[in-house]
């Protein structure tokens, strides 16, 4: 941490928007490094496909913002993944939101996946499918935890709620989905 | 007391676990990847120079028609991202159209009176942003009306509300009220309070700061500013 918390004259250079201490990464690497992770996050986090670009944009654009004030470098990835979830969640507030504007029933059934050309695909189409009918917080947990693989910790902290919280949602998160993939499976799928 | 052990993650040995596991290879594809890069160091322009974010912040508005006319372009890509895995082909793409729509549908806290109202305008609502925020109340005037708005535009007007702050924090709260007016539901409000509680504390205006900074601990409990917004609180005097 920076000595910011203690120093008035530090404190005051920050107001002053003096020089950072050390020079924070540039937009550029940032981009090249997290992309794929950001966007992962985003379309599992519940990113409709249409809205992904947007999305991504947008949490860049926070990047852009606010790179000059991370004081420590290290906690990149970790204020990435909380400025992505805050955009997923909006994101899909906002796709509710139409679906009801809409009419349409909130949780389309499993696409057969006989009608996809490639299995992995078909695969990755279906768990979306299957994560849209998990309660947001369990699937948060889920998506943290097992596709982008933190430690239960990290993803309570993420998340701000109590570590047995976040073992309880994974685990009816994993029960429900994996009956709802076996039953898929059992019906044939890639 | 030490943490339980995590549970073993899913594996290729089951249904669920080869879904996993083709979500974890899953990469942004070449083209996709370049379009987004282009629109981001476009929305940015004048990053590299060296010139300071005022500097930058006036060459994104030289850019913003730019940038505008890219978002609508990126909007006749017959499909929002192309998706390929390390260990799978390349999908055939579905014909979605993409909508540039960024502004969240998410409800809106009331804000309670700040002091000095006869100040200039002060964004009067932050956005929560998770399901776990305090209970709030949606505002009807954003499902009836929806905004279709570029986030560029949202992201370059928070940009020269911050680029404000040094030399015009005055500004710099219109320019935060304006976009809590134009994007009442935004996913960016910890971004604009936390801009708005830093202008407050350079104009002294410290009954403010500490009532928003309260505000802003209520309703983002683990964002990312706490510790900026508790540095500005700490630091007003006046």
């Amino acid at each position: 941490m920076l000595a910011l918390d203690t120093d008035p004259q530090a404190h005051a250079r920050l107001l002053g928007r003096a020089a950072p201490s050390r020079s924070p990464p540039e937009l550029r690497a940032v981009l090249e490094e997290h992309a794929d992770f950001i966007a992962r996050c985003l379309r599992y986090l519940g990113v409709p496909p249409r809205d992904l670009d947007d999305a991504l944009q947008e949490v860049f654009l926070v990047v852009h913002a606010r790179l000059d004030e991370l004081s420590r470098p290290e906690a990149l990835r970790g204020w990435l993944r909380q400025i992505a979830r805050r955009v997923a969640m909006a994101a899909r507030r906002k796709h509710a939101q139409r679906r009801e504007d809409l009419g349409e029933a909130p949780g389309d059934p499993p696409i057969d996946p006989a009608a996809t050309p490639e299995a992995a695909c078909a695969r990755r189409d279906l768990l979306l499918r299957l994560l849209d009918q998990v309660p947001d917080e369990q699937r948060e947990v889920f998506v943290l935890y097992e596709i982008e693989e933190m430690s239960m910790r990290e993803v309570a902290e993420l998340i701000d709620c109590p570590l047995q919280t976040a073992y309880s949602r994974h685990r009816a998160a994993r029960e429900r989905l994996s009956r709802a993939a076996e039953r898929l499976d059992e019906r044939g799928s890639p | 007391m030490s943490d339980p052990v995590d549970p073993p993650r899913l594996r290729s040995d089951s249904a669920l676990g080869r879904m996993v596991g083709d979500a974890r290879a899953e990469r942004l594809e070449g083209e996709a990847r370049e379009r987004i890069f282009r629109s981001i160091e476009m929305a940015t322009a004048g990053a590299g120079a060296g010139s300071g974010l005022r500097g930058k912040l006036r060459a994104l508005s030289l850019s913003k028609i730019g940038v505008v006319s890219l978002v609508v372009l990126l909007g006749a890509v017959p499909a929002a991202m192309r998706w390929r895995a390390r260990t799978a082909e390349p999908r055939a793409l579905s014909a979605a159209p993409v909508l540039p729509t960024v502004e969240a549908t998410s409800p809106v806290l009331a804000a309670p009176p700040v002091a000095d109202p006869a100040a200039e305008p002060l964004p009067s609502a932050i956005a929560p942003p998770a399901p776990s925020a305090p209970a709030v109340s949606p505002l009807p005037a954003v499902r009836s009306a929806p905004r279709i708005a570029p986030v560029a535009d949202e992201g370059s007007l928070l940009l020269e509300a911050k680029a404000a702050l040094a030399s015009d924090p005055r500004k710099t709260l219109a320019l935060a009220a304006e976009h809590e007016r134009t994007f009442p539901a935004s996913a960016l409000g910890a971004e604009r309070e936390s801009i708005v509680i830093d202008a407050l504390a350079r104009l002294g205006r410290c009954a403010e700061v500490r009532a928003r900074a309260e505000r802003f601990r209520t309703v983002y409990r683990s964002g990312v500013y706490r510790g900026l917004v508790e540095r500005l609180e700490a630091g007003c005097s006046g």
